[in-house]
C-alpha cells in the first residue's frame, strides 16, 4: 500500500501544524520522526480519516482519504498516541466487539481474537478486566485492535511513549514481525525506535518535511559534522548554545559532549562516524539554531 | 444488511453491557421505584388504568425522563471519555453504532416504569391494566426517547462536559414549572400544554370516558414528542455522518425534515384543537350545580314521555319520542313551548312545529281545553357537543355523543321538556313536573348504559314520577346488581363500588326508622364522572334513594371522614325526604333532619355529644332544627322523632318560609317537648 501525499496542510486558526507536507511512503516499515509539535500525530490524524486537512491530497493504495474516507477505513488498523477501553470489559471482550465493526464475520472472529491475542502475547490476560492492564499490556492490546481485520495499513502513533526500555524493545520486535507485507507507519520522537526496524523514514520539523529516505540517507546527513569535544564546565553553556549537543558525559572532572556543527566546535573537536541521531538532529534542529544546521 | 443489523444489535448489546452492571444503574432504578411507590401511596388511585393514564403514570414517566436525560448525554460522551473515539472513528462503521446505542439507553430506562406498572396492577382488575398498559408503554418510550435524545444531541454539540449534565437537569428542573408559567392560574394560552413534556398539567383521565375529555390531542402530543425524538436523533447522525464521511448527509436531512414536519402538524393539529374548544367553550364559575330546587313553569305539562334512544350509532344518536301534552292551567292553549338542544335535528313531527334555538313551538291543530291531553310524536338526531371552561386550562366536554361515550345530563335537553328553560352546568339545574317516562336505548354492543330511570328490563328504564333524565352510555359502564341494590359504574370500579354498598345499606336502614314510610330495600349507587349533569341531590329513581357519586374514589366514601361521607348522609337523608312525599324544595327543614341523622350517627344521643359535634361540623345554619330534633328523641325516642318529621312532611313548603330558629320553635311545639 502506498501512500501519497501531496502539498499537505493543516491550519488551526494561525498554527500551522503542517504546512505543505509532500510525501511518498512506498510500503514496508516507515518511521515518521520529528520532535514535539511537529505535527506527527496531525498528519496520522488526517490518514485515518479522523481529521480533514486544510488543503492538500492524500491518497492510500490510489484510494483518496478525503472524497473515500469509508474505503480506507476498511483496510486501516489504527494505534493513536492516546486512547482507552471500555474498562469493565476484558481483552476478549473488546476485540470480539472491535471485531465486529471491523466486519469480521462472525465464524472468522472468533479465530481472529484468539490469533491476535496470541500475536500479542495476552492470551493469558485475555480474561483480565482491561482497566487492570499495565501500560504496556494497554498498549499490546492496541495494536491486538489495529491487527484485527488484517488491515493492510497500520499507523501506530508513538507507541513506545510511556514504556520501559524493555517493553519497548519488545515492542518495537513484535512490530517488526507483524509488519510483514502491510505498510506500517510508525511516528515517534525516539530515533532508536526506527534505527533497527524501518527501511524509510520522514523528519517532520514545525510541520514541514525536513528529510524523507532512508535511514543510510539521514545518517549521511550528518557525515563530517559529528564531533567529539571536550569542555570545561563552564564552557559548556557557551558550546551548547552554538551548537547541537548530541549527548555529554563527564570524564574525570571535564565534559565530553558530542555535537553537531558545520565547524570544529572550538577547533579542538575530533570528527567521528555518525549514527542516525545525529542525522536526525543535523535535519530537525530547534528553531534558534537554525542558522548552525546544514543547508539541504 | 444482515451486517448492518449485526453491527448495531452489538453496539446495543455493549451499551447494555456497560450501563446495566454499573453499581449506578441498580441504584438509580432502586430510587426511581421507591419515589414512584411514595407517590402511589400518597394518592387515592381508582384502577389501573387511571393509575397509569393518570398523575401517578405521568409522575413516573416524568422522573425517569430526568434520567433519560442523564443517561442520553452520559452514553453520547462515552467514548470520548474514555478516549476510546479515535480508536472507533476508524472504524469502518456508520450510524448503526450510534443507533444501537441509543437504542440502549432506551431499553435501559424502561425498567424505571415497572413499578408503576407493578403498583397500578394492584389497585384493580387486570382488564383496566391490559387497557392502559399499551398506552403507558407507548407514551413513557417517548418520552424517555426525547429525554435520550435531548441529552445526546447536547453532548454531540457541546461536547462531554460536566456542565452539560447540570444543564439537562435545570431543564428538567424547569419544565416542571410549566404548568405553573401556562396553566392552572392566570391567563392561559391554549395550546400552551403542549410543551408540558411531562404532562403534569394536561392529564385529564376520567374512569368512565379514559381520555374523551381531551379529544384527539393526547394522539397529537405524543406523534409531537415522537417527532422531536426522530429529529434530534436524526440531527446527531446527520452531524456525525457529515464529520465522518465528509459529505452532506442527505439521508438522515431528509429523515430530520421529515421528523420536523411530523412535530409541526402533530404542533398545529394540538394547538389548533385545543384553541377550537377554547373558543367553542361556555365560560362557567363552576361545573357543579346546585341541587334542582326550581321546577319549571309552563302552561302545558307532559304526563308522559315514551322515548326510544338509537345510540347504536353513538356520535349521531336517534331518537324516536311519543308525548302526551296537556294543559295545566285554566286556559285553552293553541301553542306549546318546549326545550330541545338545538343540535338535534328533528325529521318528522307529528304538528307544525317551528325553532329558535333551544326553544320549540308547536301550533297544535285545535286549541287545548283545559285539563285536555294532546299526542306528540317527534322523531330527531344529531350530534351534540358542548364544552365548558370552568376552572381548569382547558374547556371539558359535558353534553357529547361520540363514538367513545355519550353523556346527557339533564340539562342537555336531549328529550322535549315542557317550558323554555333547560338550566345548565352552573345554574340551579330545572327539574320539570312529574311525569310517566319510559326509557327504550339501543346501544353498540358490549356498551353500558346510565339513567336515573329504574331499570325495568335489560334495555328500558321507567318511572311513574319522572322530574329528570339522564342518559349515559360507554363502552366502560356496568350495571349489576347486589342484593338489593344496584351499581352502576365503570367496570374497574365494580369491585370497589360492591365493597360499600353494606354501608350505604346499614346507613339507609338507620336513615329509614325516622321516616314515615317502608324503608328502601337498598340503594341505587351510580359512580359517574367528576362532571357536572347528574344534579347534587339526585332524587330517588323509583322506589330507591340514588346516589350518584361523582368523586372518583368511592372507597373513600365510607371510610374517610368530611366531605365525602357527609355526602352520601345527606343524599340519602334527601331521598328519604323526597320517597316520604317531602316537597323537593323544602330545602331547610330537610338539611335540619339531614344534620341531626348525620350527628346522631356519628356520635349518639348524648346532649353535650351533639353539641360538641353540631359545633365542629361549623355551626351549621339548620343546627337549631338539628337540636330540636335531639330533644324529642331524648323525650319520646325515635317514634316521637318519626312523628315530627311525618308532620314536617306534611307541612313542607310552608316551613320552608321560616328560619331554623322558627322551625325548631315549630318542631317543639307539634312534638310536644317541655
Ligand atoms: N486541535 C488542535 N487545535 C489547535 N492546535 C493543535 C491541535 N492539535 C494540534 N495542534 C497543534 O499542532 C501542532 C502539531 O501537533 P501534533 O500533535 O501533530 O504534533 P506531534 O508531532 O504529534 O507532537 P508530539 O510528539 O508531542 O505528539 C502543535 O503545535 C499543536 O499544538
Ligand atoms: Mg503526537
Amino acid at each position: 500500500m502506498e501512500i501519497v501525499i501531496e502539498e499537505l496542510s493543516k491550519h488551526y486558526g494561525s498554527v500551522r501544524a503542517l504546512d505543505g507536507v509532500s510525501l511518498r511512503v512506498p510500503g514496508g516499515m516507515f518511521g515518521l520522526l520529528g520532535p514535539n509539535g511537529a505535527g506527527k500525530t496531525t498528519l496520522m490524524r488526517i490518514l485515518v480519516t479522523l481529521l480533514a486537512p486544510t488543503s492538500g491530497r492524500v491518497t492510500i493504495g490510489g484510494i483518496d482519504v478525503m472524497r473515500d474516507p469509508a474505503k480506507v477505513r476498511a483496510r486501516l488498523g489504527y494505534i493513536p498516541q492516546e486512547f482507552g477501553f471500555y474498562r469493565s470489559l476484558n481483552a476478549y471482550e473488546m476485540l470480539d466487539y472491535i471485531g465486529t465493526m471491523k466486519r469480521i464475520p462472525p465464524r472468522e472472529r472468533k479465530r481472529q481474537v484468539e490469533a491476535v491475542l496470541e500475536e500479542v502475547n495476552l492470551t493469558a490476560d485475555a480474561k483480565r478486566r482491561v482497566g487492570t492492564y499495565s501500560g504496556g499490556m494497554k498498549q499490546r492490546l492496541g495494536i491486538a485492535q489495529a491487527l484485527l481485520g488484517d488491515p493492510d495499513l497500520l499507523v501506530v502513533d508513538e507507541p513506545t511513549a510511556g514504556l520501559d526500555p524493555e517493553e519497548r524493545i519488545r515492542f518495537r520486535n513484535l512490530l517488526v514481525r507483524i509488519s510483514g507485507r502491510r505498510t506500517v507507519l510508525l511516528s515517534t520522537h525516539i530515533v532508536a525506535d526506527v534505527e533497527a526496524s524501518c527501511t524509510g523514514l520522514a523528519v517532520l520539523r514545525q510541520g514541514r518535511l525536513a528529510f524523507a529516505g532512508t535511514p543510510e540517507e539521514l545518517v549521511e546527513r550528518a557525515r563530517g559534522r559529528v564531533w567529539l569535544v571536550e569542555v570545561e564546565p563552564g564552557e559548556w553553556d557557551e558550546v551548547a548554545s552554538r551548537v547541537q549537543v548530541v549527548s555529554s558525559r563527564t570524564v574525570g572532572g571535564r565534559v565530553q559532549l558530542r555535537v553537531v556543527a558545520d565547524e570544529n566546535p572550538l577547533g579542538r573537536g575530533v570528527p567521528v562516524e555518525p549514527g542516525l541521531e545525529d542525522g536526525y538532529l543535523a535535519v530537525s534542529g530547534s528553531a534558534q539554531r537554525e542558522e548552525w544546521l546544514v543547508h539541504v | 444488511m444482515s451486517d448492518l443489523l449485526r453491527r448495531l444489535l452489538t453496539a446495543w448489546r455493549m451499551e447494555l453491557r456497560l450501563v446495566v452492571p454499573h453499581w449506578s444503574y441498580p441504584l438509580m432504578l432502586l430510587g426511581w421505584w421507591a419515589l414512584v411507590a411514595y407517590v402511589f401511596s400518597i394518592q387515592s388511585l381508582i384502577s389501573p388504568e387511571a393509575a397509569l393514564k393518570g398523575n401517578p403514570g405521568a409522575f413516573s414517566v416524568g422522573l425517569s425522563a430526568l434520567a433519560a436525560l442523564l443517561l442520553g448525554a452520559f452514553v453520547a460522551g462515552r467514548s470520548q471519555r474514555v478516549r476510546f473515539a479515535a480508536l472507533e472513528e476508524t472504524f469502518p462503521t456508520g450510524a448503526e453504532v450510534l443507533l444501537g446505542r441509543w437504542l440502549a439507553c432506551l431499553v435501559a430506562l424502561l425498567p424505571t416504569q415497572v413499578a408503576a406498572v407493578v403498583l397500578a396492577s394492584r389497585i384493580g382488575p387486570a382488564t383496566s391494566l391490559w387497557r392502559g398498559l399499551p398506552t403507558f408503554v407507548l407514551e413513557a418510550g417517548i418520552t424517555l426517547a426525547f429525554a435520550v435524545s435531548v441529552g445526546w444531541l447536547f453532548v454531540t454539540w457541546l461536547g462531554p462536559r460536566r456542565w452539560v449534565y447540570l444543564l439537562l437537569a435545570g431543564g428538567w428542573l424547569s419544565s416542571l414549572g410549566w404548568d405553573v408559567f401556562f396553566g392552572g392560574q392566570g391567563p392561559s394560552i391554549p395550546g400552551s400544554d403542549l410543551l408540558d413534556v411531562l404532562r403534569t398539567a394536561s392529564i385529564r383521565y376520567e374512569e368512565l370516558w379514559g381520555r374523551l375529555m381531551e379529544g384527539e390531542r393526547p394522539v397529537w402530543f405524543n406523534l409531537f414528542y415522537a417527532g422531536l425524538a426522530a429529529l434530534f436523533v436524526a440531527l446527531v447522525v446527520a452531524r456525525v455522518t457529515a464529520r465522518r464521511n465528509r459529505r452532506a448527509p442527505l439521508i438522515p436531512a431528509a429523515f430530520a425534515l421529515a421528523a420536523l414536519m411530523l412535530t409541526a402538524s402533530a404542533a398545529t393539529a394540538y394547538v389548533r384543537q385545543a384553541q377550537a374548544w377554547a373558543s367553542q367553550a361556555i365560560t362557567v364559575e363552576s361545573i357543579q350545580p346546585p341541587e334542582p330546587a326550581a321546577t319549571v313553569t309552563s302552561p302545558v305539562v307532559v304526563d308522559a314521555w315514551e322515548i326510544a334512544a338509537d345510540l347504536t350509532d353513538p356520535a349521531s344518536p336517534r331518537f324516536d319520542a311519543r308525548l302526551t301534552l296537556r294543559a295545566a292551567g285554566n286556559e285553552p292553549i293553541s301553542t306549546v313551548t318546549l326545550t330541545l338542544h338545538h343540535d338535534l335535528e328533528i325529521t318528522s313531527s307529528s304538528v307544525p312545529h317551528e325553532r329558535d334555538g333551544d326553544v320549540l313551538t308547536l301550533a297544535l291543530p285545535e286549541p287545548l281545553a283545559p285539563g285536555a291531553t294532546q299526542d306528540l310524536h317527534l322523531t330527531y338526531g344529531g350530534e351534540l357537543w358542548t364544552l365548558v371552561q370552568a376552572f381548569r386550562p382547558l374547556p371539558d366536554p359535558l353534553v357529547f355523543t361520540t363514538e367513545r361515550g355519550v353523556r346527557l345530563p339533564f340539562f342537555a335537553g336531549w328529550y322535549p321538556v315542557p317550558g323554555e328553560e333547560l338550566g345548565g352546568p352552573d345554574t340551579s339545574g330545572v327539574l320539570h313536573p312529574p311525569g310517566r317516562f319510559v326509557l327504550t336505548v339501543s346501544v353498540p354492543r358490549g356498551w353500558g348504559v346510565c339513567t336515573n330511570l329504574p331499570a325495568t328490563g335489560e334495555t328500558t328504564f321507567a318511572s311513574d314520577r319522572a322530574t329528570w333524565a339522564v342518559l349515559y352510555a360507554s363502552p366502560r359502564l356496568r350495571t349489576e346488581r347486589v342484593g338489593a341494590s344496584t351499581i352502576i359504574a365503570p367496570e374497574a370500579i365494580l369491585p370497589t363500588a360492591r365493597a360499600v354498598i353494606p354501608n350505604y345499606e346499614a346507613l339507609l336502614a338507620e336513615y329509614a326508622s325516622f321516616f314515615p314510610i317502608a324503608a328502601p330495600d337498598g340503594v341505587t349507587l351510580a359512580v359517574l364522572d367528576s362532571f357536572a349533569g347528574m344534579a347534587d341531590h339526585t332524587p330517588p329513581a323509583g322506589d330507591q334513594p340514588l346516589v350518584v357519586i361523582s368523586q372518583n374514589t368511592p372507597e373513600d366514601l365510607m371510610e374517610s371522614t368530611g366531605g365525602h361521607r357527609y355526602f352520601i348522609s345527606d343524599a340519602l337523608a334527601a331521598d328519604l325526604w323526597v320517597l316520604a312525599g317531602g316537597d323537593t324544595g323544602a330545602t331547610t327543614p330537610r338539611a335540619g333532619i339531614s344534620e341531626y341523622l348525620w350527628i346522631r350517627h356519628r356520635v349518639g344521643t348524648d346532649p353535650a355529644q351533639f353539641e360538641q359535634a353540631l359545633l365542629a361540623n361549623g355551626g351549621s345554619y339548620t343546627a337549631p332544627i338539628a337540636r330540636a330534633l335531639l330533644a324529642i328523641e331524648n323525650q319520646r325516642g325515635v317514634e316521637g322523632v318519626r312523628e315530627v318529621i311525618a308532620r314536617m312532611i306534611a307541612e313542607g313548603a310552608s316551613l320552608q318560609d321560616l328560619e331554623p330558629d322558627q322551625i325548631a320553635g315549630w318542631i317543639e311545639e307539634v312534638g310536644g317537648a317541655r
